[in-house]
């Protein structure tokens, strides 16, 4: 869906700044020596699409 | 919350900001916009029908009357005929400083998307959060 409203945003140069943006969270583990990012984490958080508005570009 | 706070964050809500949002999750950004807003603040919030995005968080809020929030149903925006939509275009097409989409639910995300878009005025922010990055079938 975001990515339809990206598309048609881009093709008819209605808007620019267009970004998709994903927020994860990294845990990490902690210990002595073994401190380093958790392999796995969950892959739900969504997606949040930001873009300005411009007047349409003329041919 | 990590997505709340981007939207927040991209969201342009300076004075006299004037903001559209479509959400189905009970008004929680809407109180969240209107806690954010400075002085000023103009809200339209759109609910689907069933369930007007109004809950009791808002009621911290009576104090600042300067932020306006009206609660209108999309049936009413996504339908040309009615004599509402005719007025409420007249009124506020190109003016909105904010279009805010949030659903969780990827149904009629671009008609919605499609309806408001005309009501953001140039140089307008779109924020639009979704859990969908893509078309699933």
């Amino acid at each position: 869906m975001l990515i339809g409203i990206e598309k048609y945003l881009f093709d008819n140069k209605i808007a620019i700044d267009i970004k998709i943006h994903e927020t994860i969270t990294r845990e990490y583990q902690i210990l002595t020596l073994r401190t380093h990012p958790e392999m796995n984490n969950k892959g739900y958080s969504g997606y949040v699409l930001t873009a300005i508005k411009v007047d349409k570009a003329e041919k | 919350m990590d997505s709340l706070s981007t939207i927040l964050n991209y969201t342009n809500l300076g004075e006299n900001a004037k903001t559209i949002i479509y959400e189905d999750t009970s008004g929680f950004l809407t109180t969240a916009l209107a806690q954010r807003s400075s002085v000023n603040a103009n809200i339209v919030s759109l609910y689907d029908g069933k369930i007007r995005g109004k809950n009791s968080c808002l009621l911290n809020l009576t104090e600042n009357d300067k932020i306006v929030i009206t609660y209108l149903k999309l049936d009413i925006l996504m339908n040309p005929k009615t004599t509402y939509h005719n007025i409420f275009s007249r009124f506020y097409l190109n003016s909105f400083d904010n279009l805010l989409l949030c659903l969780k639910t990827e149904e009629n995300l671009v008609q919605i998307f499609f309806s408001l878009f005309p009501y953001l005025r140039l140089c307008g922010m779109i924020v639009i959060f979704s859990t969908q990055l893509q078309v699933t079938y």
